[in-house]
């Protein structure tokens, strides 16, 4: 496996994100919701480059969206997870897992 | 009204995000801060933004080097191809390439032309250990105030007793042998020199060794060291020379050392030193002498004023002890740089000048050049950042054309250097260490320091103005790119403007540099210069050592010359006019008292033979010449030149009046017109001339110049004369056989030099501005193509294309002329102490100048107009 198709420990946090929030990931909204579930206060810079990094790794796909329908409306770009993000989450997660078996850690709920 | 995001953070994520994101982003944070403004209030929602916009400095900054990194492969790949593409795009703009080429060329290589020089007279340090500390000592006479004068040898060594500030002073007098083996009869220029000499000047011998404390002690043994290019020319560098003896003025000498190459005194090259002589003429001895050139060595720790204070205190020290001999006189240490460089300096000042306003023209017009390429090719460069190009890929590109074009233009100004500094060697007769001036690795430096910044200047500018394109108005319309040109049109007209009023600067100079020089050539030195050959001829006291002797060998002399056919007359004198030799002589009437010391007149002296002054062509005024009659049995005589007559005896007739020179009373037997000895440009000086039968007691001097005037070509009976003196005696060295007009021509070496140097400048300069102008003109017409279509379609003629586009060129010749009218009359005060009789706004230099300026501007002018008539209106529309 390639170094390339691993995931950072922020970088996770953001694909669970926007896994979470559909079709309506974008970057203030995956901002807001690793703040509210995590309390992580990320700077929007750091959800973009992160974001970038995904997107250059093939794990999420970016789409620019219409216009919104009022005046001087702006257009979002917003993302999906791929096939490959949902596979390199699992395989992280597995990771984990593994790593963590027997040892006297629980997992927070 | 809502408040709004903070503008400073919203400007700073504006240009610093990555541009892919960056509307994005901005959309992201208004929308979060709006949410923020309605749960939160103003206050928060902007410290939020605040807080947002900083922390994400980091990432946006990592992002740009990480993007950077990835591209490195790319990097190589990309240089090539704009390589490829840059030499493509140069070939075919070859009109913009050929005109930027010429004016880099012109203006890099006169840059390092000069440089060059610069380097040969000023920098380039001579061969002495610690230059710095070198001084040469000199008299300086009350009377007589900046006039530097050698000292008396008892004099110098009362310095070298008394004194505490310098390490070492050496005496120098100058010597001249003659020698008669190993080549043909010549004569030496020499000096004898105390020991401390060579370690003064800090050299070490090439071969053998310099000379020691005790040979400096009269009586040793005669010892002597050869001067490089004397061991080279006529010893054959053979290093075996060492301990062989040398004859010299009838002397052997042993030869103990070879100096080192490349060493060079004050004054001049000397072609070899002994040690101090064995005998001092009375001359030399007494403290009125003047054959000491001493140099000495300040002790490390004191300045030169410290030095000229205590030389002061010296002197004054010796005037006491010596109040008649010493009357009025000081002493003064001058650093010895300074007397070799001294007269160099200001030609290469007036150079420096000429080529800053040079340089300043040739990058106006490289300006120029590069602004209206980066104009046209706006809506290339629309359209490559359309397909996806970035801007650092723009301006590398751009880059690399541009340090393409500064290279190319390097090497032309270096090819332009070597060609200018092999012409500069004719002209630079005269000044002094000019002779080693070359292209070399210290010179070539230069050139390429020069020319890399010239291409980083020119290639950052127009790159960073071509990077912000605006895209969509460049590719909407073509001629949208032409307004950003409506601003540069003016930045271009300004520039030539600017242009033709610098050259009208470098021109005006050079027109009055020529005018005064034309004057200079015209002044009268009152010798003849044409048809006249002078040759040194040099029997020494010691095969004629009676004064009779030396009489009847000059008659001998001038008597066969005088036989060859073709020659009109030949004389003898004991220094050639302008040939810088001299001797001073004190002077008083004789029906008057002896003056107070330091007080008496000064003349120079000279013998001549019977013929001389028909020879040279010096006219006598009133009275007689010379006479058979004016022998040693007969009462002894004079002839004064005007000045002195003028001088010595106002309002009187000096005729039958009486001079008193060396104690001895001689009659004044005729006046004869000025003589300039020294220059034209110097002043006239009291000169007496003396029958050769009738010597000055006190020196003898038995070296004289003759001069022969030629019906014809001079040089032609050059062979000839010194057959015949060799006929005579055969061992008499004969040296510096030149025409006289080369001695006058040296003698105007230094104007003449200042001259065409800034004559070929003001050419270059001339070039260049009539390029520029029509380079900015092209570029008018070639983006007014599509509205002189409309005109051609609506009716106009091709005359009146014509005429509008001479308007444009002609308001911007005026405005240049007169511009450059006003800084002429600003800048050419600078040249007044150097030109000669002719005012600095001399207004038909003026007139003449900026006529020739204009009507070559107008010419240039001429080409693009005619394009701008052959302008159809079918072509115009489809122009863009």
């Amino acid at each position: 496996m390639s170094k390339g198709s691993f995931l950072g420990e922020f970088e996770q946090v953001v694909l669970l994100a926007v896994l979470r929030l559909d079709d309506n990931a974008y970057g203030v909204t995956i901002r807001d919701e690793i703040d509210t579930r995590t309390g992580r206060d990320a700077v929007i810079g750091a959800v973009y480059a992160a974001l970038a990094r995904l997107e250059q790794k093939g794990f999420v796909r970016g789409s620019v969206s219409n216009p919104e329908p009022v005046r001087g409306g702006r257009s979002r770009k917003l993302f999906r997870v791929t096939g490959q993000g949902t596979r390199a989450l699992q395989r992280s997660m597995q990771m984990v897992a593994r790593m963590a078996e027997g040892l006297p850690l629980e997992f927070p709920s | 009204m809502s408040p709004l995001p903070p503008t400073l953070a919203r400007y700073a994520i504006t240009h610093l995000a990555p541009s892919r994101e960056v509307d994005f982003l901005l959309g992201d944070l208004d929308e979060a801060f709006e949410q923020r403004l309605a749960a939160h209030g103003g206050a928060a929602a902007r410290r939020w933004y605040w807080r947002q916009a900083v922390l994400s400095l980091p990432t946006f900054f990592q992002q740009r080097r990480h993007r950077h990194h990835s591209s490195k492969e790319h990097v190589m790949r990309h240089l090539w191809s704009d390589l490829r593409f840059g030499l493509r795009h140069l070939r075919r703009e070859s009109l913009f390439t050929g005109a930027a080429f010429v004016t880099l060329t012109l203006g890099v290589g006169a840059t390092v032309t000069l440089f060059s020089v610069v380097n040969a007279v000023l920098i380039q340090p001579p061969v002495f250990d610690d230059p710095e500390a070198i001084v040469r000592l000199y008299e300086t006479r009350e009377s007589r105030p900046g006039v530097l004068s050698n000292m008396a040898w008892p004099d110098v060594v009362d310095v070298r007793d008394r004194s505490t500030t310098l390490a070492d002073v050496s005496e120098k007098q100058y010597w001249a042998p003659t020698i008669l083996d190993r080549g043909d009869p010549a004569r030496l220029l020499g000096a004898s020199v105390t020991s401390g000499f060579f370690d003064i000047l800090g050299v070490q011998p090439a071969l053998g060794r310099f000379f020691t404390a005790d040979e400096d002690e009269l009586g040793h043994e005669p010892v002597v060291v050869l001067g490089h290019h004397v061991w080279v020319d006529r010893f054959g560098a053979d290093s075996t020379v060492i301990g062989t003896t040398v004859n010299l003025s009838d002397s052997p000498y042993t030869v103990i050392g070879v100096a080192p190459a490349g060493f060079e005194d004050a004054e001049r090259q000397f072609d070899l030193w002994r040690s101090r002589p064995s005998h001092f003429s009375m001359d030399v001895q007494s403290r009125t002498g003047h054959s000491m050139r001493p140099v000495a060595r300040i002790k490390p720790g004191y300045t030169l004023d410290q030095v000229n204070a205590e030389l002061a205190s010296i002197s004054a020290g010796l005037l006491e002890e010596y109040p008649t001999e010493k009357a009025g006189d000081g002493i003064v240490a001058v650093p010895l740089m300074e007397v070799i460089v001294g007269s160099g300096r200001r030609a290469i000042l007036t150079l420096f000048g000429a080529v800053t306003v040079l340089l300043l023209i040739a990058c106006a017009n490289v300006a120029n050049l590069l602004l209206s390429r980066a104009a046209v090719r706006q809506r290339e460069f629309a359209v490559r950042t359309a397909l996806g190009a970035g801007p650092r890929r723009l301006i590398s590109q751009l880059l690399t054309e541009n340090i393409l074009l500064a290279t190319m233009g390097g090497l032309g100004g270096i090819a332009f250097a070597f060609i200018a500094v092999r012409l500069l060697g004719t002209f630079t007769t005269g000044i002094p260490r000019a002779d080693r001036v070359q292209i070399d690795a210290m010179v070539l430096l230069f050139a390429l320091t020069a020319t890399g910044v010239v291409g980083l200047l020119f290639g950052l500018m127009p790159a960073l103005h071509a990077s912000r394109t605006d895209l969509v108005a460049d590719l909407k319309d073509g001629m949208r790119g032409a307004s950003s040109g409506v601003r540069g049109l003016t930045l271009k007209n300004g520039l030539v403007v600017a242009e033709i009023a610098l050259a009208l600067v470098l021109l005006t100079s050079a027109g009055l540099l020529t005018r005064s020089l034309v004057n200079i050539r015209d002044i009268d030195p009152g010798v003849r210069v044409d048809n006249v050959l002078t040759m040194n001829v040099d029997p020494s006291t010691q095969r004629y050592p009676a004064h009779s002797d030396l009489t009847r060998y000059w008659d001998e002399v001038v008597m066969r010359v005088q036989a060859i056919p073709g020659v009109v007359h030949a004389g003898a004198v004991s220094f050639l006019p302008l040939s810088g030799g001299f001797e001073g002589q004190g002077i008083r009437r004789a029906d008057q008292p002896p003056p107070a010391p330091g007080q008496g007149l000064g003349a120079e002296a000279r013998a001549v033979t019977l013929d001389y002054f028909s020879t040279l062509g010096i006219e006598l005024q009133r009275g007689r010449l010379f006479t058979t009659a004016d022998d040693s049995a007969s009462a002894p005589v004079l002839v004064i030149n005007e000045a002195l007559a003028g001088a010595m005896f106002p309002g009187e007739d000096p005729l039958g009046k009486s001079i008193v020179v060396q104690r001895v009373p001689r009659e004044i037997v005729g006046i004869v017109s000025d003589v300039r000895q020294f220059g034209v440009l110097t002043d006239t000086r009291s000169e007496i001339y003396a029958p050769h039968a009738q010597p000055f007691v006190f020196w003898i001097r038995s070296t004289m110049d003759l001069a022969i005037h030629v019906d014809g070509d001079a040089m032609a009976v050059a062979a000839t004369v010194q057959r015949k003196v060799w006929e005579i005696d055969p061992q008499v060295p004969i040296s510096e056989v030149r025409t006289m007009a080369l001695w006058a021509a040296d003698d105007i070496a230094a104007p003449r030099f200042r001259t065409y140097v800034l004559g070929l400048f003001s050419t270059v300069a001339l070039t260049l501005a009539a390029v520029g102008i029509a380079g900015v003109l092209m570029y008018a017409v070639s983006h007014r193509t599509r509205e002189f279509g409309v005109r051609v379609a609506i009716g106009a003629k091709q005359s009146d294309l014509l005429a509008l586009t001479l308007r444009h060129g002609i308001k911007l010749i005026a405005a240049g002329l007169a511009l450059g009218l006003i800084g002429s009359f600003v800048a050419t005060r600078a040249l007044r102490s150097i030109l000669f009789d002719i005012e600095p706004t001399d207004p038909l230099t003026l007139a003449a100048v900026t006529g020739l300026l204009g009507l070559i501007a107008i010419t240039a002018v001429f080409i693009p107009a005619l394009r701008a008539t052959r302008v159809s209106p079918l072509e115009a529309m489809r122009a863009d």
